[in-house]
């Protein structure tokens, strides 16, 4: 019997539809895989599985019998035990402070027993052979890789029946993902049930049992690992050629002008002596683990950090690095990692903020004509076909790939020469995917050039003409042509040695 | 319920109800704030008519909307600050320093360059103010709770100083005729002020640049960031406006009271922060307009009119006071759910 | 998200430094906290004629109101909220207490003191539920209730009056047999120990995760609610003992003599090292803010400044704290954190 499961599960976002009649089911004692491209609708069925979201029809059944619980607090006292991209851990807390966090030890006066919180936590990582992190050192002190690690402790500390990690391990380099993984096959062996979603297919392939695929928030099926060729994995994900997903490469081989240059960039200890070239035509992409500098460097071309050394120039002329204004002007444009809280301000309405960055063009002696920005407004939701009732909505009510359209849309509106495009795929579903890849290459076959950031490994290589692999700040590897596969673009990602050091 | 053969004015009307009505984006849904701010002035004033005979007259009510003036222009400031995510504790000393350097620098003389003079310094001290609460906040990052109340002691300090404990000198006939005066015996001057204060606020929140770039600061100040608004020059823009109003309300007061004393500007903090919350603006930014603050303004001064005149003693009138906005922060926070 | 891998690098230098090299870097504020009021009691020792009983007494005296309204404007402050209606609560309490003691009962100093203790708490209840239940902000919620508490403190004692035991007066201002020492500092140290224990339960481990996150609290599994009405509750009973002292110390009720005490408890914490944000500060740094606050008024006395300079040097001050533990804002190298 399996010991979670969730049968015909309907969810919709306002207009879309992340899940139809989806399937999903997993037993004790096993590492199951869910994968899926982005926006196939694998997050959403694990936050449906954890109580985090009410499906709109399905059952979820624990151990056959309903689900007895609500909310994510029931579902973690029921055993199941998630671990999130966006991490639960308090900033200004100890690390060991975070791991008993709701469940504090007392002494015998009532208070808190510091030494025993901090003698579990070691003791919990030395179990685990988790090392270098110090129980004591507050959170927000933390490189992410620990951060992932410490969240991964706190999930295994709650005795889960079901640990589900949701991309937990994107930042941590080899040596740190083998020992995790030997923690997760020890909790297979002890009965537990281990639901992984990774972009990685080869931590898939050497560590899951079975893998159940979604696509188009549908489940397309249940596989056993060692049974099914890999090609045939990806076939399902994707569903049709890799050639019919990504729009056709501009054949153009006129040698085409360097648009952005830099040379030797370094900030703080985050990105060393970076240099790249991007050409009018060109898309240039930025792979490696998470954390290693892709949106870091994006910043910094964009101005946002101060005390950038090195050069960065446009069409041959300096871009300014006072802020986003001087790099704006230079004819750069940003689309940030996370649109909610970078790209768009959501209460204010899709005219507000597909106007934002061309606020001065809009206005005239200091005040916006009401025509000037709903026209513009008007005509970007016609062409990014933005699914909206009206442009006076907020945002906010727009679907995940509906936001994103509108943060490319503001940018569109700038004309700007390069395009920084900061993991713009992320949680959107795959009609609004689709369509944001057709509008790069009508950019590039414009003329214009596209520095891309993705932790979806087949964007890289379907979409980019160059790929660059960044690791610990600096870039590492350029794959092109025939080389830029999967594959390569994962071995340059764990560093130039094995393990890697931090 | 319809049978084909309505007639085609029948069809605009259930249009235009359905554009201003019904729906997320419908004029009322977006606007319902301000539709329950004015309709509770209309109630306040029904039962003040009912309990007070005379509360209805035109002098009466004109009296009141004058009243009303002085609050509305610290809380236009106000307004912007609080829009921006922030606010203003500094307009009380600010206010009062301003006007006691508005009369002092006249010192009774009738000398129309001496009175202009006075004006454009106390407006420029106002400013000022406002200045330096803007630098601290934008470009030193302190909160401006703190930065406010600490130059609101400075400013505190810096009037005891001036005047060394006894303010002195008296208004100048300009400003009392501004404050009291009427245009042909009807309009006072100090409404025809407020409307032209109104009129700029509103067109500047809903037509302008700096006004859109307000709101999106103080709904999301990063991707406004990185939208390229230049985020410190608005908000120090921003608390400079906050400090010119309390500067003009000073120099209105003045001519209004015609002296000037120390804590003359006390009430009107909590008053101006009142007035825009109940007018609708959201305390953490981002939502709300001078109009819903129009509103809350007159509202805070017909109840206060009311309680007076109803004979609760000042114990009864805060208490009531303190309930009212508790009232009208729940309903509000039923209505409008604009933040995450 | 990836970006703020970054912000670690001070105080992994700072960690090999140990430690205490560690605990330096990160309170910066605190310490600068007790170095200006070490300097200003400095000044003041050196200045006053003798510092004798008197004159500790009087010092200690001065700011211990301040300081116990201060406790529990930390606790909320840790929260990431505010309390706006201390100043109005302690008013308040000062008047319900003047109106139960008389000149001579002992007995009815200590139902003075329960009842300050139970209006207080019950006021921070009322505080709590709102903000936490009622979902309203802080800053708004406790500016309307601090309205609430004066109008009633008004009903209670419309003007001025009531009596104290002369005796008590004397206790509780007074010194005592050991080495002459103030009191007060016997109350100050059971405020320094309440806080030590405090911080040592689960209930200030939830304050400041939800200070520091309140989604990652939440989805730890911690009852945001609750826990943000336990601080309320913690402030308005702070407020109560502190208009208790107000009374024993002045002898008297008065409805607005709360009035201070709102700004000047935030001021106080604020100078000790807390963020209005919440997740960061300390009792002790508040206790540092209070006196500093206390101190300069005493201070300028010395200096035959006039009187009227005292405000100014107060805000001048305060600015000047908060403007200097800002200074690390400007070399942050990451414009989107100036934001």
């Amino acid at each position: 019997m399996p010991l979670l499961s969730a049968t015909g599960i309907d969810k919709r976002f306002g207009g879309v539809v992340a899940l139809h009649a989806a399937d999903f089911s997993c037993e004790a004692g096993e590492i199951h895989a869910l994968l899926g491209e982005n926006g196939a609708g694998k997050s959403t069925m694990i936050k449906v599985l954890c109580g985090v979201q009410h499906p709109d029809a399905g059952t979820i059944t624990c151990d056959g019998a309903p689900a007895p619980y609500a909310d994510p607090a029931g579902a973690v006292a029921a055993g199941i035990v998630p671990v999130f991209q966006e991490l639960s851990l308090v900033p200004h807390l100890t690390v060991a402070q975070n791991l008993v966090l709701g469940r504090e030890p007392r002494n015998r006066f009532g208070l808190l027993d510091q030494r025993r919180m901090r003698r579990d936590a070691a003791a919990l990582f030395a179990q685990l052979g988790f090392e270098g992190i110090d129980p004591g050192a507050e959170v927000r002190h933390l490189p992410l890789a620990d951060r992932q690690l410490v969240e991964i402790a706190k999930a295994i500390s709650r005795d889960p029946r079901v640990l589900i990690l949701d991309e937990a391990t994107s930042a941590l380099n080899r040596r740190e993902v083998e020992r995790v993984f030997s923690v997760i096959r020890q909790l297979r062996d002890q009965g537990t049930a281990v639901i992984f979603i990774s972009h990685r297919m080869d931590e898939v392939q050497e560590l899951c049992d079975r893998a159940t695929i979604f696509r188009d928030g549908e489940t397309v099926g249940t596989v056993v690992i060692g049974e099914t060729p890999p090609g045939e994995i990806v076939r399902m994900m994707v569903g049709r050629p890799l050639q019919d997903i990504f729009p056709p490469r501009n054949v153009d081989t006129r040698p085409s002008r360097p648009l952005l240059e830099v040379q030797h960039l370094s900030w703080e200890s985050a990105l060393r002596d970076v240099s790249l070239t991007v050409h009018a035509g060109e898309i240039v992409g930025l792979s490696g683990l998470e954390g290693q500098g892709q949106a870091e460097l994006l910043f910094a071309l964009f101005g946002v950090y101060a005390g950038v050394h090195g050069s960065i120039t446009l069409d041959g002329a300096p871009v300014g690095r006072s802020g986003p204004g001087a790099a704006m002007h230079a004819g750069l444009a940003l689309v940030p990692e996370d649109r909610k809280t970078q790209g768009l301000v959501l209460p204010m309405s899709v005219r507000d903020n597909v106007i934002m960055a061309t606020i001065p063009d809009h206005s005239r002696s200091g005040f916006i004509p009401p025509a000037a920005e709903r026209q513009s407004s008007l005509s970007m939701r016609d062409r990014m076909a933005i699914k909206t009732a009206s442009v006076d909505a907020p945002v906010r009510f727009l679907s995940g790939g509906n936001q994103q359209k509108v943060v490319i849309a503001k940018w569109l509106l700038t004309d700007a020469k390069v395009y920084l495009l900061s993991d713009p795929t992320r949680g959107i579903d795959v009609g609004a995917k689709l369509e944001i890849y057709q509008l790069m290459r009508e950019l590039t076959a414009a003329g214009k050039g596209i520095l891309f950031f993705s932790t979806d490994l087949t964007e890289i290589v379907g979409l980019c003409d160059r790929a660059l692999v960044m690791y610990e700040g600096s870039i590492v590897r350029e794959l092109s042509g025939p080389d830029l596969t999967d594959a390569n673009l994962v071995e340059a990602a764990v560093g130039l040695t094995d393990g890697g050091t931090r | 319920m319809s049978s084909t053969t309505q007639s085609a004015s029948e069809m605009d009307q259930r249009a235009l109800r359905q554009r201003l009505f019904e729906g997320e984006d419908s004029w009322f849904a977006r606007n319902r704030t301000l539709v329950i701010a004015f309709s509770l002035i209309l109630v306040l004033l029904i039962i003040s008519g009912i309990r007070q005979p005379g509360f209805l007259s035109l002098n009466n009510l004109r009296q009141q909307l004058v009243l009303a003036t002085f609050l509305g222009t610290v809380a236009a400031g106000q307004t912007l600050v609080i829009l921006t995510g922030g606010i203003d504790l500094s307009v009380a000393w600010n206010l009062n320093f301003a006007a006691i350097l508005f009369t002092q620098t006249i010192g009774g003389s009738d000398d129309a360059g001496r009175i202009m003079f006075a004006t454009v310094i106390a407006l420029l001290a106002g400013t000022g103010v406002g200045l330096v609460n803007g630098l601290g906040v934008a470009i030193l990052r302190i909160p401006s709770l703190v930065m406010t109340l600490g130059m609101n002691t400075v400013m505190l300090g810096v009037t005891l100083v001036y005047t060394n404990g006894s303010p002195q000198g008296l208004a100048p006939r300009f400003a009392r005729a501004l404050a009291t005066g009427r245009i042909a015996g009807q309009v006072p001057w100090a409404l025809v002020f407020w409307t032209g204060l109104a009129v700029v606020v509103i067109g500047l929140l809903k037509y302008s640049a700096f006004g859109r770039r307000i709101y999106a600061i103080g709904n999301n100040p990063r991707a406004a960031y990185l939208s390229g608004a230049p985020v410190r020059l608005n908000l120090i823009g921003v608390y400079a406006f906050a400090g010119l109003t309390a500067g003009l309300a000073g120099i209105l007061l003045a001519g209004y009271s015609n002296n000037t004393y120390l804590g003359m500007g006390d009430a009107y903090v909590l008053q101006s922060i009142a007035a825009v919350v109940i007018g609708g603006t959201s305390i953490l930014g981002g939502a709300g307009g001078y109009g819903g603050t129009i509103a809350g303004a007159i509202m805070i001064v017909l109840l206060q009119n009311a309680l007076q005149v109803a004979g609760i003693r000042p114990a009864g009138q805060q208490i009531l006071y303190g309930l009212i906005i508790l009232m009208m922060l729940f309903i509000y926070g039923r209505a409008s759910k604009v933040r995450e | 998200m990836s970006a703020t891998s970054v912000t670690s690098g001070r105080a992994a230098r700072a960690g090999r430094l140990g430690g205490m090299g560690r605990w330096v870097a990160g309170n910066g504020r605190l310490i600068l906290a007790f170095i200006i009021l070490a300097v200003l009691l400095a000044i003041y020792i050196e200045r006053v004629p003798q510092f004798g009983a008197r004159e500790q007494r009087s010092v200690v005296n001065q700011g211990l109101a301040l300081t116990t309204t201060g406790f529990g404007q930390t606790v909320v402050v840790l929260t990431g909220g505010i309390d706006l209606s201390v100043g109005s609560m302690v008013g308040l309490t000062n008047s319900v207490a003047s109106r139960i003691t008389d000149s001579e009962s002992t007995s009815r100093v200590w139902l003075a003191g329960i009842a300050c203790l139970a209006i207080g708490a019950a006021g921070g209840l009322i505080n709590g539920v709102i903000v936490a239940y009622g979902r309203l902000q802080p800053i708004i919620v406790t500016l309307a209730t601090s309205s609430v508490f004066s109008g009633i403190a008004l009903y209670v004692r419309p003007t001025p009056g009531g009596a104290f035991p002369f005796e008590a007066t004397q206790f509780w201002t007074g010194s005592m047999e050991f080495r002459q020492l103030p009191r007060g500092m016997l109350w100050l140290a059971t405020l320094v120990v309440l806080w030590l224990v405090f911080r040592r339960t689960r209930l200030a481990t939830r304050i400041i995760a939800i200070g520091s996150s309140e989604g990652a609290a939440f989805m730890s599994g911690v009852n945001v609610a609750r826990t943000k009405v336990a601080a309320y509750t913690i402030s308005g009973m702070a407020a109560g003992a502190a208009g208790f002292y107000l009374t024993a110390q002045t002898g008297n009720g008065n409805a607005l003599s709360g009035v201070d005490y709102t700004l000047n408890s935030i001021a106080a914490v604020v100078l000790g090292g807390a963020s209005l944000a919440g997740g960061v500060g300390t009792f002790m740094g508040t206790i540092a803010g209070s006196y500093t606050i206390a101190l300069i008024p005493r201070v300028l006395f010395f200096y035959d400044v006039s009187q009227f300079y005292q405000q100014l040097l107060q805000g001048l001050v305060l600015l000047g704290s908060v403007g200097l533990g800002a200074i690390g804002v400007l070399r942050t190298r990451n414009r989107l954190d100036k934001v």
